[in-house]
């Protein structure tokens, strides 16, 4: 049987539930916590929306059919709920969506857990500069080096439409790294 | 089929292709990127445990965001029902089921909730996830512009 059928099925039983548990958090934690983290910028942030993304996963696994893959689903969650933590944040702060990524993208320079070389610095200032799907399709693409039909799952979008936002991505970025 | 008639007689820039693939490459060989955000030391040994904790300490029931916003999309939906059928008809769960699935309304999102001023609908239930999420949200967006749609339900 298949790895992940084996942990869903472990997942949907309320005698291994806890262990499924377990090896979920165990082999996708850092996953999840660092592609949260970059559509959120900030650790604590970061920490927050893991924590709603794992409580929705618990709360959902039993609507999980196998037909998609389990971690294309758990990104899925992970995503809405980092976009979501985002908007009702910027909300609050009586700023755009753009406004409050602004912000976000300006306090990295002072983020205590933000630093590296140079070179690594531009590149995450001109990926976060970019419009929030084209920097979700480039993350997803480039860094975590996930395939066109598995972003189309997590995104819900065409692959020829996630192909195009990759390609003007990238363009951005050179264009932002040129100057 | 000719590569000719495959592109509708289209065509690019000599090079172009191979452009697109020199910029990857030119982004690859920048970034041996080593990630430039950090986690606090010990972090993820420290998350690990608290989601743990999370996760088998949760509380029973959560209390979902939306259902104050339920009743008012459930008032325009059973509005529609009342123009087009008796009240005496309308006395189930069922049938209001059976005529959302029926009927397709060419309705508008503003105009289904104009619909909600009139005061004396009485309506009973109808399960929220009957609705779609995109359905959800238009409305609740025209109702209130400061509703966070927050997602509950999750199906692969």
């Amino acid at each position: 049987m298949e790895k992940q059928t084996i942990l869903v099925h472990a997942l949907q039983n309320p005698k291994t539930q806890e262990a499924g548990f377990k090896t979920l958090i165990k082999e996708y934690q850092q996953p999840l916590y660092w592609h949260i983290r970059k559509i959120v910028f900030d650790h604590e942030d970061a920490d927050d929306v893991l924590q709603n993304t794992y409580i929705k996963i618990f709360k959902n696994i039993k609507k999980f059919r196998g037909e998609s893959k389990l971690f294309t689903w758990m990104y899925r969650i992970a995503t809405n709920e980092a976009l979501t933590f985002i908007t009702q944040k910027s909300k609050k702060l009586g700023l755009s969506i753009n406004e409050y990524n602004e912000n976000q993208i300006n306090q990295l320079e002072a983020d205590v857990f933000f630093e590296g070389d140079v070179i690594a610095q531009k590149l995450q200032f001109a990926v976060a500069k970019l419009p929030e799907k084209q920097r979700l399709v480039f993350n997803l693409k480039y860094f975590e080096e996930l395939k066109y039909e598995e972003i189309s799952e997590i995104l819900e979008t065409s692959v020829g439409g996630l192909k195009a936002s990759y390609h003007h991505a990238v363009k951005k970025i050179k264009n932002e790294l040129e100057k | 089929m000719n590569s000719k008639n495959k592109h509708n007689g289209y065509k690019v820039p000599e090079g172009y292709f191979q452009k697109q693939s020199n910029l990857i490459d030119e982004l690859d060989s920048i970034s041996g990127v080593e990630f430039s955000y950090k986690v606090p030391e010990g972090y993820f040994e420290q998350s690990e445990k608290n989601l743990l904790k999370l996760i088998t300490k949760r509380p029973k029931k959560k209390i979902i965001q939306l259902i104050p916003y339920a009743a008012s999309i459930a008032a325009c939906l059973i509005m529609i029902i009342l123009l087009n059928n008796p009240p005496e008809e309308i006395n189930s769960n069922a049938f209001v089921e059976s005529y959302l699935e029926e009927q397709e309304t060419n309705l508008t999102t503003n105009e289904l909730l104009e619909l909600i001023s009139i005061d004396e609908i009485i309506f009973k239930s109808i399960v929220f996830e009957d609705f779609s999420s995109e359905t959800i949200f238009e409305l609740q967006q025209a109702y209130d512009p400061d509703f966070n749609l927050i997602y509950e339900d999750y199906e692969d």
